[in-house]
């Protein structure tokens, strides 16, 4: 880890690109035309209000809820139709809202599933301990008695024991202790450094500050901002209309300034 | 008023309320129009067989509760009404308390059913059901000095409905005015009056709170109805018209016996009925009975007839055999589920929806059973 | 091993034992409560190798097979007819042969269902996903045409099967009389348990069906075909129902097409009462079942199947997702 590993380096500027995604859930229109794309070996966030559909986005680009119209390419591959195992295949790396980790398997047994190939690399895996020392404290228990914080971790930690392409990340950090977000960020920097293209759902705007060069900004099913992270901030009108939670960003606020972010 | 006899539910289909008209023209003359036996018998059998089916149609097609007790509470009442009349004796009186005393059995239990239905899934209730049933049946079967075990029970209904009571001297189209008369017209009514009953009460806010809750039980309950209290209600409305069926019929048939009502079979045949008819439509009811009925005498007779063709060729003479009813039976249902999911009346429907360029009234098509 | 001994375990295992100890204060004499102890076991383990295959089915791909009897009326047809043309074997007194003849008997069984398995899968199942009631709608349909299909090829007669003789008769036990075909019974059982026990634990295979009783999706997401993964699952849940359909017709000595809808009712409660999705919770589930049964049959024979249904009734209001409730993720 921290250097680009082998056949990590891409020929194509755009690792991912959501053109006019439309997503029905029932009868609810959720995504009504998202349109976007991440730059290869990036780090985007996209950030938005509660109900913009940012969760939605992540799991119709996995393909777990199935696009009602427009394309998603990655690497100028049309994804939109693929079933979800094919998609992951193509080298994504996913951390779900709900964090997903099986209770009923140990830590172990939940590392060893994320390792498609089969094996665990020994040192990769001990890069990870570096960051994540629960994980092998707990390496033997039942991953459903690990605390909230070291759930999160084991997520992670799964989506990276092998290096992806693209990582999906939905809101890392939920519920996990200051400490360990700084651990988080190290781990998502290192695998950003060796080639891994990320997309970060963050609803604290701090780690979105200190991860992100890029930030895609969600309102109602729609896009309302792509592009850079210091056009963003500077842009009052955009922080104010759009975010909704105005009153409480801090516009000149640098990484780490301890400042966080109540979201509605 | 036929907009409010039908509680603005019209047939929607031009087919469909011909198909409709004849069935309920053909039962309610059908003790004129042939000898009375197989035909009125089987009259009877669809009247009967109708609210059974309608009330079914509440539960799955409206509430989206799978349910299958719905023919133990038709047993409930077929025995509580042959019970007392047996062992009582044929009155009015006796026949009265009977129904009610079936009804009260019903409804404790449809109550019990329907609040524990709130506590475990929908696939979990199912099989619950159908546990239930089965021990149901079981014990039917097992307490031979109430029930009659296996051979059923024989008894005398009250002197009114008999054949003995001549009511008119002299004859309607050459039929003798009796009490058997009296009988079928008395089902014939009630059935009547409680599938209206049933069509009013899906049309109604009541109605819609229960679609509610079968599209999103959470939604529904978020937004204020007490989504027990609605499928208690549910269920035991639906309990108590199946139970009402079945007392009804055991009093045409003066025998109540588990072949006649506990027997997995007719679970069956009320399920195929349902899906053949159209789930989540009532109409379906009297389609899918109709159908059934038909079927079960002459698609039999066809078979029979093929079968006496097929003698001597192996494999055909095994498939037409009269014993292996069930076999088509099952095929049909495979068939149904298939291809024809919305059933006759949706198909209808739906042509007739998309012929007349009509916006259709939003409807239950199709049926997501919700954790 | 730590996450055994964890509380949500303990107390279905103490109520499994609760129950014969229960037993034995009704039943006065030990040597009848040992025989039906061991009638009980016997039948339970014969019950957990037809639920095992449902419950995975269910638990992983919420699919329900109403028409898992049918694999179960397959295999037991299929052991009779090879039973039948092995009558050398099957009437020696060497245990060898006998169990030799039964193996051969079960392996055809097992292939047998197993393949019906896939047509089921593939020509009904796969059109209804997601969709309960057309699922017990067009399972329960198959499952008529089935049974049907099997009376018309072998007639609605009832067949006689019996033991080996190697394997018939009856031992003592502590003063109680044990049959000798009860202890072969939980044998296998206990080895078909520690074989799914293995590949459950120990293989990849285990590790992603384990995973994906508990959130498919998120398996999918891992990059694994689970839907590949349920065609197996589903073909070997039905080889095992009729694996157990053989023993199970062994034990009754009879064989009529109404085998399968017979211990489909018992198979959906075991089911429920485990929880679907563990093969433990299956496991417990079915000696509860068959051991309560057992002895409710001596005690009061008519109650017996409304016992069970109570029993039942009362675990679920207890534990709604059965026993040994597998938690779906997200």
């Amino acid at each position: 880890m921290g250097v680009p590993a082998p056949g990590m380096v891409e020929m194509t500027e755009t690792a991912l690109a959501l053109t006019d995604v439309h997503t029905h859930i029932g009868q609810f229109h959720i995504l009504q035309g998202v349109t976007f794309a991440i730059r290869t070996g990036g780090i985007t966030a996209l950030v938005g209000r509660n109900g913009a559909g940012k969760t939605t986005t992540l799991r119709t680009i996995m393909g777990l809820w199935k696009a009602s119209r427009g394309t998603i390419t990655v690497r100028d591959r049309s994804i939109t139709a693929l079933p979800t195992a094919e998609i992951a295949r193509l080298g994504f790396g996913y951390v779900p809202e709900n964090i997903g980790i099986f209770g009923q398997l140990t830590v172990r047994e939940n590392m060893i599933l994320a390792a498609r190939s089969g094996n665990l690399d020994r040192d990769r895996l001990a890069r990870l301990f570096g960051y994540f020392p629960p994980l092998e404290q707990f390496w033997n228990m039942s991953a459903g008695h690990l605390s909230g914080g070291q759930k999160q971790m084991l997520s992670i930690a799964r989506a990276i024991i092998q290096p992806r392409q693209i990582l999906l990340m939905d809101e890392p950090t939920k519920g996990v202790a200051p400490g360990i977000i700084d651990a988080i960020v190290e781990a998502l920097r290192d695998c950003n450094r060796e080639g891994t293209t990320i997309l970060l759902v963050e609803q604290n705007y701090d780690v979105a500050l200190a991860l992100a060069e890029d930030v895609v900004l969600m309102d109602g099913g729609k896009v309302k901002y792509a592009g850079a992270m210091e056009a963003f901030q500077s842009d009052p009108k955009l922080g104010e209309s759009a975010l909704g939670f105005a009153a409480a960003l801090d516009l000149n606020a640098r990484p780490g300034s301890g400042r966080l972010v109540e979201s509605i | 008023m036929n907009h409010n006899i039908l509680s603005s539910d019209m047939p929607r289909s031009l087919v469909l309320s011909t198909l409709l008209l004849v069935v309920c023209v053909f039962l309610a003359i059908a003790p004129f129009a042939a000898p009375a036996g197989p035909v009125v018998g089987g009259a009877v059998k669809a009247l009967v067989m109708i609210v059974v089916v309608a009330s079914f149609d509440v539960l799955i097609g409206y509430t989206g509760i799978i349910s299958f007790a719905h023919t133990a509470f038709f047993a409930v009442g077929a025995y509580s009404v042959g019970i007392s009349l047996r062992h009582f004796g044929p009155e009015l009186s006796v026949l009265f308390i009977g129904f009610v005393g079936g009804l009260i059995v019903t409804v404790l239990a449809a109550g019990l059913i329907g609040f524990c239905s709130m506590r475990v899934r929908t696939v979990f209730f199912a099989m619950i059901t159908l546990a239930a049933a089965s021990a149901l049946s079981l014990f039917v079967l097992q307490f031979y000095a109430l029930t009659g075990g296996p051979d059923g029970l024989v008894f005398q209904i009250p002197k009114i409905f008999r054949p003995s009571n001549i009511m008119l001297t002299h004859k309607i189209f050459d039929r003798t005015i009796n009490g058997t008369f009296l009988l079928y017209y008395s089902i014939f009514v009630v059935c009547g009056v409680v599938s209206l009953f049933l069509l009013r009460l899906v049309n109604s806010p009541f109605g819609r709170v229960l679609q509610a809750v079968r599209e999103n039980e959470m939604r529904a309950e978020a937004i204020g109805f007490r989504v027990l209290i609605y499928r208690v209600q549910v269920s035991c409305i639906a309990a108590c018209c199946a139970c009402l069926a079945g007392g009804l019929y055991a009093l045409w048939l003066r025998y109540v016996g588990p072949d006649t009502t506990v027997s997995l079979q007719i679970m069956l045949d009320v399920l195929l009925m349902v899906v053949i008819g159209g789930i989540g439509t009532i109409y379906g009811a009297v389609v899918g009975v109709a159908f059934f009925v038909l079927a079960e005498t002459y698609l039999r007779l066809g078979i029979a007839a093929l079968h006496e063709h097929a003698v001597g060729i192996p494999g055909l003479d095994a498939l037409t055999d009269p014993n292996r009813w069930l076999l088509w039976l099952g095929l049909l249902f495979v068939l149904s589920v298939y291809f024809f999911p919305d059933g006759v009346v949706g198909t209808l429907r739906r042509r007739s929806a998309s012929r007349g360029k009509r916006a259709a009234k939003s409807k239950p098509d199709t049926i997501r059973i919700g954790r | 091993m730590r996450s055994l001994i964890t509380n949500e375990r303990v107390w279905p295992i103490g109520l499994l034992l609760a129950v014969p100890a229960l037993a034995l204060t009704c039943i006065w004499s030990p040597g009848t409560w040992l025989t039906l102890t061991f009638a009980g076991l016997a039948s339970g383990i014969m019950l957990f190798i037809m639920a095992s295959g449902l419950s995975m089915i269910f638990g992983l791909m919420d699919v329900l097979n109403f028409g898992h009897g049918a694999f179960i009326t397959i295999g037991a047809y299929t052991g009779w007819v090879v039973l039948g043309l092995l009558g050398g074997p099957v009437s020696s007194t060497h245990i060898s042969l006998n169990v030799l003849s039964i193996v051969a008997a079960s392996g055809l069984a097992i292939l047998c269902a197993g393949l019906f398995g896939l047509l089921f899968e593939r020509v009904l199942v796969r059109k209804v996903y997601g969709d309960h009631l057309k699922q017990i709608l067009i399972t329960l349909g198959g499952a008529i045409v089935i049974e049907q299909l099997v009376m018309m090829i072998w007639g609605p007669q009832e067949k006689t099967l019996g033991l080996p003789v190697g394997l018939s008769g009856t031992i003592s036990i502590a003063g109680a009389t044990i049959e000798r075909y009860r202890v072969f019974v939980i044998a296998i059982g206990l080895a078909v348990l520690l074989a799914m026990h293995l590949v459950l634990t120990r293989t990849r295979l285990g590790l992603i069906i384990r995973a994906g009783v508990q959130d498919r999706e998120m398996v999918e997401a891992l990059g694994y075909r689970i839907d590949r993964v349920f065609v197996l699952v589903f073909m070997a849940g039905a080889g095992l129902a009729g694996f157990g359909g053989v023993l199970w017709t062994l034990s009754e000595g009879s064989l009529n097409s109404a085998i399968g809808s017979r211990t489909l009712v018992l198979i959906l409660i075991v089911i429920m009462i485990g929880g679907p999705g563990s093969i433990a919770g299956t496991f417990v589930a079915s000696l509860l079942v068959a051991l309560m049964g057992s002895y409710m049959v001596y005690l009061a024979p008519k109650v017996a199947l409304a016992t069970t249904v109570l029993l039942m009734v009362s675990i679920l209001m207890w534990r709604p997702g059965g026993l040994f409730a597998q938690g779906k993720g997200g």
